[in-house]
């Protein structure tokens, strides 16, 4: 027993040992001096009591029990002392600790003060300022003396010394009260200020601690601000857009007034979905979009811009432009919210669908047009081509003009268009162009496209029929010019030939008369028939003329062409070169046709003396075909270009190899007194084309120079009952005395006399007047004597018609013989058919006056 | 039979120990549990004391040293907490 004592004490000592130690090593601040003292004490008095009892229980002194019990009571008031001192210390520690907190805290707050970029202002109870930190006296230009000495109503304009005590109220019932208001400088500008006011301790009591703040800035920001938003909202309103905010997982959206007005509902009626979306799409559309916006949701597209149809509430389509974007995601990348705008494109498709239709139109308009029409850009390119262009040169799409156009690969070298882009004028020509080589006459004009781009506008007109009937109207005027030619020269001719006859008329019938009273052994007679024989050559002449002019002498009859043919070519055979070789291609029993024998004779002969004389050394072929054709009306035309009628022609054709004719000299064929031979009169030709006009037929020449020329002549053929030829009356010059009285009429005083001579000669008694008046005052006068009347055709104050129809008046069966110098059929056209009695062609000879005049008795 | 000084040493321990445990309730004091430990077997050990002059004197003899032993470790603990921790800010 006393062993585990003395075990038990040990350890106890041990412990407290151990407890002393620990005790020692306690420092500041965990522990202070005295209380660890006392504790060391404690322990020590403990440290003793078990050494004490190790020593009793040991045996070692047995008689320390007395002093023991001190020891055991000393321990309780060293404890009490440890927990009383330290007690003590550590609230004094605490509080050293708090007074130093506080003058930190103090000093801290005075630093945010004087720092901080607000303006701080202390006041008191009865609203004078007590206090003011830096940024307040920057502000305000005050320095802290004259700060202190004002009133906060001072210093803010908008509140009274009233309001400062409500301010003050306010306070007791609230932690704090935010007031706007306007802040007096020194120099006493102002500036807007926010003040936050809140009750604070102070020195002084309980103060107002105000912070202030200059919101210049921030008001002119907010006023910023609330200015982009109007605007915003006006661009918004304006620009007629719905905004909406849809949340892509519940499928329901936020939309703005506008987006519901666009679709005809009452903005507080209307609620928008996703689902509500679709089902408002157009059919047509719904694939389309709806492909689109899952394309853009799953990131196949970076834009979201869709036009489509939306049914309206009043159950209509509107055409909407819808454009979005999203603006939140999941973590895993999912959409989860979608911004976007509507616009309504209804007035714009409407606008569009105008606009295509006024396109539609002035492309047709341009498809129609009668020429081809192209827009030209200065790179060659054409960007416009009417469908006119592409039938003409095909489709000019990646081509250039020259290209399409010209078949070229590179640009002309003188390119009319280019020159409109040069001088910016239009520029008008014709050209030939395109596979048919039509003539167009082109337009260019400079052109500005929408882009600003210059361009050239061409337009090419094909006037190839026009310029065709414009060369053919030219040949028609010529032809004209030269038939009207033609026919003055033919007046001429006649007027010439008239006036030649009526001369010739008293140098023939002169010199007839001398022949027939001279002896054949007088030595004038020579010089008389020389000059009998010029007067006949003058007088063929003379023939020639009135040939051309269609007034010469005709004997009409039925003839047969082939007939004719052969017989002028065995008088003509001596006559034709040797170099021409003749080829006679004769139809035979060819119709009659109606006509003067020694005209058509002297056609033929004309015509194939030029053919021989056209033949060079060479040698050469001359052909003579005659056959007969049928015509349809206006298939044929006279000379002067006049339509001939329908019917049967007997053709005569005269071919020659050689040397033909160039155009001018064919052109002026025809021409009286034009001629290609030295010696030539130039009335050939005039005289044939003369002799086929009073025939009524046509002609035609074919020429080339080198390869020869043919002539064609057409005349009408005869009815099958025509009469044969008359055959010329035998006229044998008589002296007989027939005796009465013939009137002679005349204007010119040498036929007058030489023609009354002749008839006088006859035998007759000759009363010879001047004109038609002064013949009928003699026949007036010699009613009765006067058996016959010779009358002239063309005559001063009354001519031969007037005075043939005063004679009929007076006599119906008096015989009036007609004399001009224009031929039978041209003279007696005026005269009635069988009213007269004959007719003398001027000038005439004895032999004709006797042959006409014997008639009579 | 218990001696008079012992009961004046109990009367004293109990006085000590109704001013002591709560000024060991302080939060500033590190080791208070311990020391209050320690205290409190203090205490014991003057109990076991007086109550061996009574009956039992060997068993609550050995409990008296066993008492004072387990204050000894208990204070021994209470001071290493002391020198080694931080005491605990005022709530």
């Amino acid at each position: 027993m006393e062993n585990t004592i003395i075990i038990l004490d040990a350890v106890g000592f041990l412990a407290f040992g151990v407890a002393i130690a620990q005790t020692l090593r306690l420092q500041k601040p965990q522990f202070d001096q005295p209380s660890r003292l006392f504790l060391l004490f404690g322990l020590a008095v403990y440290l003793l009591v078990m050494f004490s009892n190790i020593l009793e229980h040991s045996g070692i002194a047995p008689s320390l029990d007395d002093i023991e019990d001190y020891l055991e009571i000393l321990f309780f008031p060293f404890f009490l002392f440890f927990l009383f001192a330290h007690r003590n210390w550590r609230e004094m520690a605490r509080r050293t600790a708090a007074e130093l907190e506080l003058r930190q805290t103090e000093q801290r707050f005075r630093q945010l003060m004087e720092n901080a970029g607000d303006s701080f202002f202390v006041s008191n109870r009865e609203g004078r300022f007590i206090d003011a930190n830096r940024q307040a006296l920057q502000a305000t230009g005050f320095n802290r003396a004259e700060l202190l000495a004002m009133h906060v109503s001072d210093l803010d304009l908008d509140h009274s010394r009233e309001d400062v005590a409500s301010v003050w109220q306010t306070l007791q019932q609230h932690s704090h009260l935010t007031v706007r208001g306007t802040h007096r400088r020194k120099d006493n500008s102002t500036y807007p200020a926010e003040v936050r006011v809140t009750l604070m301790d102070y020195p002084e009591g309980q103060v107002l601690f105000s912070i202030a703040r200059d919101i210049s800035e921030r008001l002119a920001r907010e006023k910023q601000l609330r200015e982009n938003e109007a605007r915003l909202r006006l661009a918004l309103e304006a620009a007629q857009q719905g905004m909406y905010d849809l949340d892509l997982v519940s499928g329901n959206a936020i939309v703005n007034d506008q987006y519901a007005l666009m679709l005809g509902y009452d903005p507080a009626e209307f609620v928008e979905t996703n689902q509500r979306w679709l089902e408002r799409l157009h059919p047509d559309d719904a694939e389309r979009v709806t492909h689109l916006f899952r394309s853009y949701l799953n990131g196949e597209i970076a834009d979201y811009k869709v036009e489509f149809r939306q049914r309206t509430k009043q159950d209509e389509w509107k055409w909407i432009l819808s454009q979005g974007r999203i603006v939140e995601w999941d973590q895993d990348g999912r959409p989860l919210r979608m911004l976007g705008t509507h616009l309504d494109l209804s007035e714009r498709k409407q606008s569009e669908e105008k606009i295509r239709k006024e396109r539609q139109q002035l492309y047709d308009l341009l498809n129609g047009l009668p020429g081809y029409v192209y827009l030209q850009a200065p790179d060659y390119t054409i960007r416009f081509a009417n469908r006119l262009f592409r039938e003409i040169f095909g489709d000019p799409a990646g081509r250039f003009c020259y290209q399409v156009m010209q078949n070229r690969e590179a640009p002309c070298e003188t390119c009319r268009t280019f020159r409109v882009f040069r001088d910016a004028r239009p520029q008008y020509w014709e050209w030939e162009i395109g596979p048919d080589n039509r003539t167009y006459q082109v337009f260019d004009f400079p052109f500005t496209d929408a882009d600003g781009t210059p361009l050239v506008l061409e337009f090419g007109l094909d006037i190839t029929e026009r310029k065709k009937g414009e060369e053919e109207k030219l040949l028609l005027e010529r032809q004209l010019l030269h038939v009207q030619k033609l026919e003055s020269l033919g007046v001429m001719a006649g007027g010439i030939a008239h006036d030649f006859n009526n001369l010739l008329m008293a140098i023939l019938g002169n010199a007839n008369l001398a022949l027939r009273d001279l002896p054949k052994e007088a030595p004038f007679r020579e010089h008389l028939q020389a000059i009998e024989t010029a007067s006949q050559r003058a007088a063929d002449l003379c023939k020639q003329m009135l040939a051309y002019s269609g007034r010469g002498t005709f004997l009409i009859g039925p003839l047969d062409l082939s007939d004719l043919v052969r017989e002028m070519i065995r008088i003509l055979d001596v006559s034709i070169g040797k170099r021409a070789q003749l080829e006679l291609k004769l139809t035979p029993r060819l119709p009659a046709i109606e006509g003067d024998a020694a005209q058509i004779r002297q056609i033929i002969m004309n015509i194939i003396m030029n053919a021989s004389e056209a033949i060079t050394n060479q040698g050469g072929t001359i052909t003579v075909r005659t056959r007969v054709e049928d015509f349809a009306a206006n298939a044929l035309h006279d000379p002067f270009q006049h339509p001939l009628p329908g019917g049967r022609y007997v053709l005569l054709e005269v071919t020659d190899t050689g040397c033909g004719m160039d155009e001018k000299t064919r052109a002026r064929l025809f021409d009286p007194f034009f001629s290609t031979k030295f010696t030539g009169r130039g009335l050939g030709m005039s005289a044939v084309l003369g002799i086929v006009r009073a025939h009524r037929g046509c002609i035609s020449v074919q020429s080339a120079p080198g390869v020869g020329t043919t002539v064609r002549l057409a005349f009408p053929a005869a009815p099958p009952s025509a009469a044969a030829p008359a055959e010329d009356a035998q006229v044998t010059p008589d002296h007989h005395d027939r005796g009465g009285t013939i009137l002679l009429m005349d204007d010119e005083e040498v036929v007058r006399e030489i023609a009354s001579m002749m008839i006088e000669r006859l035998g007759y008694t000759v009363l010879a007047a001047a004109d038609g008046v002064e013949g009928l005052a003699l026949l007036d006068q010699h009613q009765g004597e006067i058996i016959g009347v010779v009358l002239d055709l063309t005559m001063p104050n009354m001519d031969g018609a007037e005075t043939y129809r005063q004679i009929r008046e007076r006599d119906a069966t008096l015989p009036v013989i007609l004399s001009s110098g224009y031929s039978e059929e041209d003279a007696t056209r005026r005269f009635p058919a069988n009213g007269l009695f004959g007719f003398i062609q001027k000038p005439y000879t004895m032999e004709q006056v006797t042959a006409v005049l014997q008639r009579l008795s | 039979m218990f001696q008079e000084s012992e009961v004046v040493i109990l009367c004293l321990a109990l006085i000590a120990c109704w001013i002591a445990l709560p000024l060991l309730r302080d939060p500033a004091l590190s080791g208070r549990i311990a020391l209050r430990l320690g205290f409190c077997l203090m205490v014991a050990a003057h109990i076991f004391t007086v109550v061996e002059g009574v009956a039992w004197n060997s068993v609550f003899n050995v409990l008296e040293h066993l008492a004072m032993a387990a204050s000894g470790v208990a204070f021994a603990l209470a001071c290493l907490t002391m020198r080694t921790k931080q005491p605990q800010r005022e709530e």
